[in-house]
């Protein structure tokens, strides 16, 4: 389905965040976060809970105020530590958590609600127009009571979408639906987004869906922003050990740095980790990085398995007692006790300083 | 910040009549006092203590049986007493008063009936204007807070819980008081304290029927002695108890909490009652109907009419007016001041001052009487006269009831804030909608359910207030509840009933409104 949208105002705006520190009764929940989302990109932030997401989030928005630092678009600064616009002048969409749909409007009147400003022939055409993007004419005069959660959350993008912001904000935009529908929604929302083509940021709990809706990434711990790229950058190549830990599953393997790369458990693995050598370091092991192989000299006894569909995960312990986690297609049917042949085979080596 | 300093305006406007109070009283001389000390304190203390335990008991009795009965039982006329039973909240102790004092007084119908037909049980007939007839009259007007209270908290009590209790091998019994009693009892808690509240500051009753408790004693003081100097005396002494009982009642209470639902949203199954079973609970729910609204209504029916409705001429409609007016306009007053003081409860979050809101609505507990007292100290020490400018009195009057009755339209107004999530009003900021206007288009239409509910609570309150409408009231102008003081008090029972009858009508309607929406 195709959607022609007029765009009611400008083309798509980078987002840029500098330096930012905000704090919430005195404690400080971000910090020195610092990024720079181009026009027209979909960027994730995740993070576990508490990290400091949707505080982030509400200060773009302007609902917490920057303690220190600037957050603009394009060349407008929204905030700054000398304070900022009104969060109904900043032109920044938000769906929240709730959606926080208005329950006496009904959908038409919702998605209007934004719109008080335009006159009200464009306003109609708009919200007809908005309610063809998400797929929901049929349902413009029911309450919100009356949808079903997905419908509820697409109600909340074309309530959001229908002024035209210059930035979209979306506050863990799948945590109220059914996990079922999840993958589906997500696959919907970036094409809308796409389609629309604005700038938007997402705060999402489940690292699955920020690989598959985000154009950019970051890891937020603690109230800082550990890493901010492109998804494949965060997974493969992990700035610090939070990012590693909390993308992906993984391992860390001790390792200690020789002159020809790095010698673990799996014997010699080439390559140049960045640091001295004799230094100790754990090496990051992905499931994937361990491929199966029966005629290798490490051998490891299955844990556990859990059956993926086209492979199969099994959780092995080496000789030296530590369990590692390892992907198999799924026709090596190997059972629990039974011990398996690991190889290891990386592109290149991630490694962090063990403490 | 000067936002920050308005929550506590309400707040402020409160105290300063206690302050006032405080200081005068401490600084008047203490001859009067010293004369009332010896002669009437301690009777009014015995009084008003044993009033309050009294009322607090026989409010309980009369209400938890029928809240039971009316919520788990079944049984013939089940759900017209499940709202008629807080119809006599519409029915004010004075007036059960007075009607119990016409009826059954020497000269009154039962009383003659008696001599003529069984004269040994007329000879043992007890005398009405006694204290046992002014708990009698206070509990069947009292009752309906515990009731209403009561059925709230058996309410919210799911099927599921009991389910769970018989799962786990309770009987029926066992589990009704393992599952009902924890989770009604902070309802039941609060309707007592409610009772509590209205048996401390009642005037009315007592006074129709001779009992001397501090708030008669404290009008008397002011009205017959025109010592405003010892009547703030008693105020504060009076005030000193009110409190004492309300940081008793907070300890209490600050350990259990409501919960508005208990396990679930199914109701359990009700219990059906045998022929005989059904009739005693019919039987006990009508008398209490009777005798709580029926009885008082009928009989001053029959008043207007033996009076050939003579009440009923053009002064009535004017005070019938400026009641109408009054409860309005207070109304009107607390509704404004509830809605600033929760939108800016939302608006500042955590930085809130609670204790605002908490000294703001301490006027509930606060007696009519020692109000007034209170406010015609400062208002005279702050103009030099309740007669200054044209409209003060009216005013004070208006600043009295709205002070005495914040909390009452504080508090659904401040639940229904709660109820609204905080992202309806960022959204709509986010979509470029101003402060008020978000208020006006979001929060105003989803508020407006506690707000009208908030209006007619205040509303019945303040058609139904004696006292502090009798003192602060200015020369010449009457509502209802005064017009039945002013009879009453020469024993007309005749002349009041037309303006009593119009108090009952006026409540009535709302309570019985707000008792088919609850009941919904």
């Amino acid at each position: 389905m195709k959607v022609s949208v007029s765009p009611l105002a400008s083309s798509p705006q980078s987002l840029r965040v500098h330096d930012l520190h905000v704090e919430l009764g005195g404690r400080a929940i971000v910090r020195a976060v610092d990024f720079t989302l181009e026009a027209g990109r979909i960027g994730c932030l995740v993070g576990p809970s508490g990290s400091g997401k949707t505080t982030l989030l509400r200060a773009i928005a302007g609902f917490e105020a920057a303690t220190r630092g600037e957050i603009r678009c394009d060349d407008e600064v929204l905030a700054s530590a000398r304070g900022g616009l009104p969060p109904e002048a900043r032109q920044v969409g938000i769906v929240f958590q709730d959606f926080a749909l208005f329950p006496h409007l009904n959908v038409a009147e919702n998605v209007g609600f934004g719109l008080f400003r335009v006159e009200p022939e464009a306003r109609k055409r708009r919200v007809r127009e908005m309610l063809d993007l998400v797929g929901l004419s049929a349902e413009a005069a029911k309450h919100p009571y009356e949808l079903s959660g997905g419908q509820q959350q697409r109600v909340a993008l074309a309530r959001a979408l229908a002024p035209a912001p210059r930035l979209l904000l979306l506050d863990e935009p799948f945590s109220q639906l059914d996990p079922d529908l999840r993958a589906r929604l997500v696959e919907s929302l970036g094409r809308i987004l796409r389609e629309v083509g604005i700038t938007s940021l997402a705060v999402l709990h489940q690292q699955e869906e920020a690989f598959d809706l985000g154009d950019r990434l970051g890891v937020l711990v603690q109230g800082r922003l550990e890493q901010w790229g492109t998804p494949f950058e965060l997974y493969h190549r992990p700035a610090t050990r939070d990012v590693a830990d909390f993308l992906g599953q993984g391992v860390f393997l001790p390792g200690r740095v020789v002159a020809q790369g790095l010698e673990t458990e799996f014997g010699l693995l080439a390559g140049s980790p960045a640091y001295p050598v004799g230094s100790e370091v754990e090496l990051l092991v992905r499931p994937d990085d361990i491929v199966h192989d029966d005629a290798s000299p490490w051998r490891a006894k299955i844990l556990s398995r859990s059956f993926r569909g086209s492979h199969t995960l099994f959780r092995v312990e080496l000789a030296s007692g530590r369990q590692v986690l390892a992907l198999a297609p799924s026709h090596h049917d190997h059972a629990v006790g039974e011990s398996l042949g690991l190889r290891l085979e990386m592109d290149h080596l991630v490694t962090f300083p063990r403490y | 910040m000067p936002f920050r300093a308005l929550v506590w305006g309400p707040a402020f406007l409160l105290l300063l009549p206690i302050a006032a109070l405080a200081l005068f009283a401490t600084r008047a001389s203490g001859e009067i006092f010293d004369h009332l000390a010896e002669t009437v304190l301690a009777p009014v203390l015995w009084n008003t203590l044993r009033l309050s335990v009294c009322v607090g008991l026989a409010s309980g009795v009369l209400a938890l049986p029928a809240a039971w009965l009316t919520s788990y039982a079944d049984f013939p006329g089940r759900r017209f007493f499940s709202w008629a039973l807080a119809l006599p909240l519409a029915v004010p102790g004075y007036i059960v008063g007075f009607v119990w004092i016409g009826v059954f007084d020497y000269a009154g119908p039962v009383p003659t009936w008696l001599r003529e037909h069984a004269p040994l049980v007329a000879e043992h007939f007890p005398r009405v204007r006694s204290f046992g007839s002014a708990v009698v009259a206070l509990s069947l007007s009292l009752y309906p807070y515990v009731y209403i209270l009561a059925r709230n908290g058996f309410g919210s009590v799911g099927a599921s819980a009991f389910e769970a209790a018989r799962s786990l091998g309770y009987g029926r019994a066992r589990s009704a008081l393992a599952v009902v009693w924890p989770a009604a009892r902070p309802w039941i808690a609060s309707g007592l304290a409610l009772v509590l509240f209205e048996t401390l500051a009642d005037f009315g009753t007592v006074a129709v029927f001779n009992v001397d408790t501090f708030t008669t004693a404290i009008y008397r003081t002011w009205y017959s002695l025109q010592s405003l100097e010892a009547a703030s005396q008693l105020s504060l002494l009076h005030l000193a108890i009110v409190l004492l009982v309300a940081s008793a009642l907070n300890r209490h209470r600050g350990r259990s909490r409501h919960a508005d639902r208990f396990a679930g949203r199914r109701t359990p199954a009700r219990v059906r009652l045998g022929a005989k079973g059904s009739w005693l609970a019919f039987a006990f729910l009508a008398t209490l109907f009777a005798f709580a609204f029926l009885l008082p209504v009928a009989q001053l029916f029959y008043w207007c009419r033996e009076n050939e409705f003579r009440g009923f001429e053009f002064s009535l409609a004017r005070h019938l007016g400026n009641s109408l007016a009054l409860g309005a306009a207070t109304g009107l007053v607390v509704i404004a001041g509830a809605l600033a003081l929760a939108s800016a409860r939302r608006f500042l979050g955590s930085s809130f001052p609670e204790s605002a809101a908490r000294f703001a609505t301490l006027g509930y507990g606060m007696p009519g009487t020692v109000l007034g007292v209170g406010l015609m100290v400062a208002l005279t020490w702050c103009f030099g006269s309740l007669y200054a400018w044209p409209g003060q009195a009216v005013g004070s009057l208006l600043l009295g009831l709205s002070l005495r009755f914040f909390a009452v339209g504080y508090k659904p107004v401040a639940s229904g804030f709660a109820r609204l999530s905080p992202s309806l009003a960022e959204a709509a900021r986010s979509l470029g909608r101003g402060r008020f206007a978000t208020f006006a288009r979001v929060d105003a239409p989803l508020l407006r359910a506690s707000t009208i509910s908030a209006f007619v609570l205040v509303f019945i309150d303040v058609i139904k207030e004696m006292p502090l409408t009798v003192m602060l009231k200015p020369w010449g102008w009457e509502t209802l509840a005064v017009r039945v003081h002013q009879f009453t008090s020469e024993g007309q029972w005749v002349e009041a009933s037309a303006p009593a009858l119009a108090v009952i009508a006026l409540a009535c309607v709302p309570t019985w409104w707000m008792g088919r929406k609850g009941e919904a």
